[in-house]
């Protein structure tokens, strides 16, 4: 059974080196490969919970904005200290593990509002959380840092650069455990849970239970996306909550396709051709890929990875 | 006493504009189901229709943008629904609900690409610049047209709910549509009028709230939550429930928008928004699965 969860990362992995190589090779800007990483890892943990589990949350992206502000404040923290190049690197290891822990921890008492809820009421309940805790992070300027946001020194002012390195490995741990995540009993319970609560629930299925652990356990993987991110880009706006990113984040799940579990990979790839390729020949980019995005709605309802048998 | 009348002014004027959209949702909703996340696009489409109306007709532009912007989106809306919401409705209502939310960020980022990404002048005439007594409180002119137009918008459409052919279909259809297409009515043609009206419903909203307040892409974002608050705070499909909920929101938005004080080092005033979020928040909690339905 391992092997068959590994299997399932090799696509996904080879997707990751063809950006990487993109990038390399400067057909896309250097930054698109961390952002297809952040892309594809909060795509696929969104996947977890509205193709799994059938919550569609209209504000997944907001645990990654919570995980890379964690991570920011950490590290700022840490640079008062004398640092060296190995606690630096050691430092900047364990980052995307505290981003995860804050952000599910931030998400306990939202999923517990939310694991009573679902389908259209569930969607608009994030929806205006979302929103709710974006206008929180607006307000608050000594926590969230005002427009001009919280930055931080990946290297802790010792030169040490590994970023590329953790970003690297994190994704791939945090893949190989959602295509594990996806075999598991775990998640058999929640595909139950999707189809008919009820029925899930008579069958002695803990159905509010199980909603609420995938909620904080997407916020988790969401929480390891958004440490990826600041760990790339160095800096963390309360911009980072708008509802747009969530967004993105759903259009390229749905783009790819939520019944493969490499749908979504191919979905962030997607749309970020869009955002790096097609934006450099029209600032209209936004437009193409609303377009596509309809386009795909209508003709490729599945995804554009189509699950292998109806 | 001259500022409370001002805000009371504001309040109505706002909640009219916003109830305009609403009702355009409520019909989606209650006559087909669609939760449309579109309606904040074509909110802003409106306002940008009429813009352009408004600079090719100088002297009655405004009047003419009233009339002209929400026929154009109306079609648009109707279009819309015959080649995009038709084809996906039989998978259901999240698949509805996404196409409008695709179908709305196609058009609010075609907007910026022709009319530009800065907001635009307000194309209200001169005459509505003034401002009128009126029993003792001096209002805005603006305000007060723009109360009137939208009553008028909603006395008409009120009498097409109640007294018309198209209302009679409209209102079967809510309680069993399979009836009304035995009754020999074409209800996919009705539900491509219904969506076109609906949208048209905001398009005028569009006009009459992008001159009270402004003109730019980032408006329809804020009519896409703001409606959706209402319509769930007010029950979905509920007509009069919708009423009040505008209204409400639009005097909490007014009023918490010029209240003193501080929280958490920020005035509160930048807080205000949160306040109709916290509403729906609220409702959808205790209500839950059970917010839909009302009669309209």
């Amino acid at each position: 059974m391992s092997g068959v969860a590994l299997r399932r990362c090799l696509p996904a992995a080879s997707c990751a080196v063809a950006w990487a190589l993109a990038c390399r090779w400067g057909w896309v800007p250097s930054s698109a490969f961390a952002q297809f990483l952040v892309l594809s890892l909060g795509a696929t943990s969104l996947r977890l919970l509205a193709g799994t589990t059938g919550l569609f949350s209209f504000s997944h992206a907001i645990h990654a904005a919570t995980g890379a502000y964690a991570v920011a404040w950490t590290m700022r923290v840490l640079s008062e200290g004398n640092a060296n190049a190995y606690g630096a690197s050691v430092a900047l290891a364990v980052m995307p593990l505290i981003a995860a822990i804050v952000a599910m921890v931030v998400a306990w008492p939202v999923g517990h509002l939310l694991k009573t809820r679902s389908g259209t009421a569930y969607a608009m309940l994030t929806f205006a959380i979302g929103e709710c805790i974006h206008l929180v992070a607006l307000a608050a300027p000594t926590v969230f840092g005002g427009e001009a946001g919280v930055s931080m020194d990946r290297t802790l002012g010792t030169g040490a650069d590994f970023a590329w390195i953790v970003q690297c490995a994190w994704w791939l741990l945090a893949m190989i455990a959602l295509a594990f995540i996806d075999k598991s009993a775990f998640a058999q319970g929640l595909r139950a849970v999707r189809d008919d609560a009820l029925r899930a629930q008579t069958m002695g299925i803990d159905a509010p239970a199980l909603r609420r652990r995938v909620n904080v356990l997407a916020a988790g993987v969401a929480g390891l996306a958004g440490a990826l991110s600041v760990i790339e880009f160095e800096i963390v706006t309360p911009e980072a909550y708008a509802i747009s990113h969530s967004s993105i984040w759903l259009i390229a799940m749905l783009l790819g396709g939520m019944h493969r579990f490499v749908g979504p990979v191919v979905g962030a790839s997607l749309v970020l051709l869009c955002s790096t390729v097609v934006a450099q020949w029209t600032s209209a980019w936004p437009l193409v890929l609303g377009a596509v995005f309809v386009a795909g709605v209508l003709f490729r309802p599945q995804g554009v990875i189509a699950p292998s048998r109806a | 006493m001259e500022f409370v009348a001002a805000l009371l002014a504001n309040t109505v004027a706002y909640g009219l504009v916003l109830f305009l959209v609403c009702a355009g949702l409520t019909i989606a909703f209650s006559f087909m189901g669609t939760l449309s996340f579109a309606h904040g696009a074509f909110y802003a489409l409106g306002a940008y229709i009429g813009f352009s109306v408004a600079a090719a007709f100088n002297a009655y532009g405004f009047w003419l943008a009233l009339l002209v912007s929400p026929i154009v989106v109306g079609v648009l809306g109707s279009v819309i629904e015959v080649s995009v919401l038709r084809a996906v409705r039989p998978r259901g209502h999240m698949a509805e609900l996404l196409a409008t939310f695709g179908v709305g960020v196609v058009i609010i980022e075609a907007i910026p690409f022709i009319w530009g990404r800065s907001a635009l002048p307000s194309y209200a005439p001169q005459v509505l610049e003034q401002s009128i007594e009126f029993g003792g409180w001096r209002i805005s002119a603006l305000r007060a047209a723009t109360c009137g137009a939208a009553v008028l918008a909603l006395l008409v459409f009120a009498w097409i709910v109640t007294r018309t052919r198209a209302g009679l279909v409209l209102r079967a259809a809510q309680d069993q549509p399979l009836m009304v297409e035995c009754a020999g009515i074409n209800l996919p043609r009705w539900q491509a009028v219904a969506f076109g009206v609906s949208a048209a419903l905001a398009a005028f909203g569009g006009v009459l709230g992008g001159n009270l307040m402004v003109i730019e892409p980032s408006m329809a974002a804020g009519v896409t939550m703001l409606g959706f608050i209402v319509i769930v705070t007010g029950g979905l499909g509920s007509l009069r429930g919708a009423f009040i909920a505008s209204m409400l929101v639009a005097l909490v938005s007014t009023f918490a928008a010029v209240l003193p004080g501080a929280l958490l080092g920020a005035p509160l005033s930048r807080w205000a928004p949160a306040a109709p979020l916290l509403l729906m928040i609220g409702v959808l909690l205790v209500r839950g699965e059970h917010v839909v339905k009302g009669r309209l």
